[in-house]
């Protein structure tokens, strides 16, 4: 038995599968997510239908390989995301944050829901907002953690929002400041 | 303030199509409220031996608070509620109606709105024109119909709506293609048919063939019970016992007998009549359940739902 | 009895805010039994309900408006952020006018008035000298964004629910009293989603029940339920924004000022379907009473013991009770003739 998360909001990932009634596939994922998408890949490839793939280059750029620096990928997918018919299935894969941005991007062009679909993140990094001064930090991996903006110790909680593609952070030690919690890894 | 109920006067009566009438509503105590495009009311009928109630879309300018319209269309296996709207109901009369209620309303972010309406199923979609246009919203009416029965409004909605509107009349040998109806449309395009369930089915099948986007096909179906088999209902708290004929709801029953149950929509799609079972089969018509809800047994939604055997005890 | 406003108090600070003994009996108690059961609790709002209570009117006024109102501008100054609307929500912000002009008008005349000849409006709000006149459903005609304007000057939190896809969404509030939730971080959540944090209600089926209901609430049929949790001081504003602030309260409880110091918070919770957007109107009304002031009344004081003792742990984390929860019961144990 599958024991459900506590809090409800948190996203959770069904596997990624091929939609085989779309006319156009887009994948689009960072650079560490590329393998998780390239079986899919091969397999929309075989089948001779549409395929165009958005890939964010880390060290390597090559944009005639749909290779690109982060500040361009956004840019040029939101194009491509524009001109792909009404059937189109998108897939994504990266890191959460990386997820919900470009899941953000696509519903914001008018895709439902059920044509986007998010592999795993591919590592346990969030996106974290400070529910004080709403500043968001990247690549969180431990809590309590400082935030960017205020400087405050957050606890990094579970209850996520779509919208800021990021989880909440709360003072930690807000009700006792001279209390230093111990750092745990998230998961 | 809370409002159970509205006093309406008829003072309009219109026959808009062979077998649709039109009637205009006027609150007789006070100002109608506005509305959201989709939204219907249910009207009662002081019919005897027994009332009926029905739920019709207002077909009226959403905006305007004068008066409510409403169209209803002669049912040939009519339980009593259209005929009793066509043959009995004059201009002067009084009827009570419930304030509106939205189960079927536009969705404001779609790039584009395609209305698909068959026969009387054209009432909603009435309500939304004019706020579209306020709107400026990017939209198409397909209307398919049968001009010896319905195709109420067809020339005033192709005078106003020019190249946005796309009659057929199966009558005259017109059909629609729904394929390409729902081909090349706009990503973003939302989809709303309001018609006989055999329409809803053939767009939602040609849809997803497409590859549309389930989540944006949105429909409404005619709500009307349909007759079944007579049975009998033990209410297990008072002890008492109901019988509810072949054309009779089982929640026009206990209504009948002045037992309270909370209703909207009475036509299985709202969820407020669920009312729990102690025993006995479930015929099961309702779009609320789920399958697990239904599987269980122990509860039902009377506004359509039957027993399926002779008898049903139901915790009242 | 009439409730009428009396002069700012604070909600913060020197915390000079206080009840009448009309406050207190009026006070709406949230516990109908000895032992606190978790139930959906949803009841409709038929109104007039009874003469002089907090559920006589659709939106409740009483003796604390101005000082509510003030506070509201204090935190409205501190942080614009803590009221919001999405573009596709000013249908719904108008429809949120309407409602709250036209009961106000039929139901406080005294204070109240509003004249309509078709879309030009005339509003007077004789309690904050407002008078203005508008055209209806141009918020350019308004002196703020029609959600701010109209949040100004009624008591409560307000969020609008926009529907879809059978499902309610966050999309437009204005937030300045919460029992510990964030507007802007919730902010386009669906149902169950801003409900995430809230325990053991998952999986008991309450919120898949309670969405399907909410879903279908008609217009003229407003629903209402009482929810609760403690707080110490009279702190209106209990956001996350400002826990760092207020967070130190939760430490400062002793033996001694727990009559003074813990108070209970009761929500009065209104959801009122709106008539052109069919936006759910989703009214907070909170209402704060010392355990001084709540001993009062002796049968609240034994049952106030009797619902702390039994109240799962779960809850005592989730309402953030658990540094003073035992001292809490301790003290309230004395007003229950069981012990």
């Amino acid at each position: 038995m599958r024991i459900e998360p506590l809090i409800k909001s948190r996203p959770t990932y069904a596997p990624v599968a091929v939609q085989p009634r779309a006319q156009l596939h887009l994948f689009i994922a960072s650079d560490d997510g590329l393998p998780a998408l390239e079986a899919l890949i091969a397999q929309v490839s075989e089948s001779q239908q549409e395929v165009l793939v958005f890939t964010q280059g880390a060290t390597v750029v090559d944009t005639d390989k749909g290779i690109y620096p982060m500040a361009q990928l956004a840019e040029t997918v939101g194009s491509a995301l524009m001109d792909a018919p009404i059937s189109s299935a998108v897939y994504i894969a990266g890191n959460e944050a990386f997820l919900w941005d470009i899941r953000n991007l696509a519903r914001s062009q008018g895709f439902a829901d059920e044509q986007i679909q998010m592999c795993e993140p591919v590592n346990n990094t969030r996106r974290l907002f400070c529910t004080h001064c709403y500043a968001i930090t990247e690549d969180v991996t431990h809590s309590p953690h400082t935030c960017s903006g205020c400087g405050r110790w957050l606890l990094v909680r579970d209850h996520y929002s779509k919208l800021h593609a990021a989880y909440v952070g709360v003072q930690i030690n807000a009700e006792n400041p001279s209390e230093l919690p111990e750092t745990e890894e998230l998961v | 303030m809370s409002i159970d109920k509205i006093r309406v006067q008829v003072t309009g009566i219109e026959q808009v199509a062979p077998l649709i009438r039109e009637f205009q509503l006027k609150a007789v105590d006070a100002e109608l409220m506005p509305f959201s495009p989709g939204s219907h009311v249910v009207v009662e009928m002081p019919d005897t031996p027994r009332p009926h109630r029905n739920a019709y879309s207002l077909l009226s300018d959403p905006r305007d608070g004068g008066c409510y319209r409403i169209a209803v269309r002669l049912q040939e296996h009519s339980r009593g509620g259209s005929r009793y709207m066509h043959e009995q109901v004059k201009v002067g009369d009084e009827l009570w109606i419930t304030p509106p209620a939205n189960l079927f309303s536009p969705l404001w972010q779609a790039s584009k709105h395609i209305l698909i309406a068959g026969g009387v199923g054209i009432t909603p979609f009435m309500s939304y024109l004019p706020e579209l246009e306020r709107e400026g919203a990017h939209y198409e009416l397909h209307y398919l119909y049968r001009g010896k029965q319905t195709g109420a409004y067809r020339e005033q909605l192709q005078q106003s709506l020019g190249e946005r509107c796309f009659l057929y009349d199966a009558d005259a040998g017109a059909r629609c293609d729904l394929r390409e109806l729902l081909s090349d449309q706009p990503r973003g395009s939302h989809a709303y048919i309001c018609g006989p369930q055999s329409l809803i089915a053939g767009v939602q099948e040609v849809a997803a063939e497409l590859g549309w986007p389930a989540s944006y096909i949105h429909f409404e179906a005619f709500a009307a019970p349909q007759p079944g088999n007579p049975f009998e209902v033990e209410l297990s708290r008072s002890g008492r016992t109901l019988k509810v004929a072949a054309d009779t709801s089982l929640l026009e029953a206990l209504e009948e007998a002045d037992v309270p149950v909370t209703s909207l929509c009475r036509g299985g799609v709202c969820g407020q009549c669920l009312t729990p079972v102690v025993s006995g089969d479930i015929e099961h018509r309702d779009e609320f359940l789920t399958a697990a809800e239904r599987e269980k047994g122990n509860c039902m939604m009377p506004c359509v739902s039957r027993a399926a055997g002779k008898r049903l005890v139901l915790d009242l | 009895m009439r409730m009428s406003p009396k002069p700012i108090q604070s909600f913060r600070d020197d915390f000079t805010y206080s009840n009448s003994p009309g406050a207190i009996a009026r006070f709406p108690f949230p516990f109908p039994e000895d032992e606190y059961m978790y139930s959906v609790n949803i009841e409709p709002h038929v109104t007039p309900g009874p003469e002089g209570s907090v559920y006589e009117h659709l939106l409740d006024i009483d003796e604390h408006y101005l000082s509510e109102m003030h506070e509201r501008d204090l935190v409205l100054k501190e942080n614009p952020k803590r009221c919001l609307a999405m573009p596709h929500m000013d249908l719904a912000c108008w429809d949120m006018i309407d409602r709250v002009m036209t009961c106000f008008a039929a139901d406080y005349p005294e204070h109240f008035s509003l004249e309509r000849e078709g879309d030009h409006w005339t509003w007077e709000n004789k309690l904050l000298n407002i008078k203005d006149s508008f055209t209806f459903g141009d918020s350019s005609t308004l002196p703020m964004p029609p959600m701010e304007y109209i949040g100004r000057q009624v008591q409560g939190d307000f969020a609008l629910l926009d529907q879809r896809d059978g499902d309610l969404f966050l999309d437009a509030g204005i937030v300045t009293c919460p029992a510990d939730w964030s507007l802007a971080f919730d902010a386009g959540m669906s149902f169950k989603e801003w409900h995430g944090p809230v325990p053991l209600a998952h999986g008991m089926g309450v919120f898949d029940r309670a969405l399907k209901y909410l879903c279908a609430i008609s217009q003229g049929r407003p629903v209402r339920r009482l929810n609760w949790t403690l707080t110490i001081n009279a702190r209106m504003d209990t956001s996350p924004e400002t826990y760092p602030q207020w967070g130190t309260d939760r430490a400062s409880v002793t033996p001694d000022n727990v009559g003074e110091k813990v108070h209970l918070r009761v929500e009065l919770q209104v959801l009122d379907r709106m008539s052109r957007s069919n936006a759910l109107m989703f009214s907070i009304r909170t209402y704060l009473i010392s355990m001084n002031d709540l001993v009062t009344n002796p049968e609240w004081a034994k049952r106030m013991h009797r619902v702390m003792k039994s109240l799962p742990p779960e809850l005592i984390e989730y309402k953030g009770l658990t540094r003073y929860h035992p001292m809490l019961v301790e003290w309230l144990s004395r007003f229950d003739p069981a012990n």
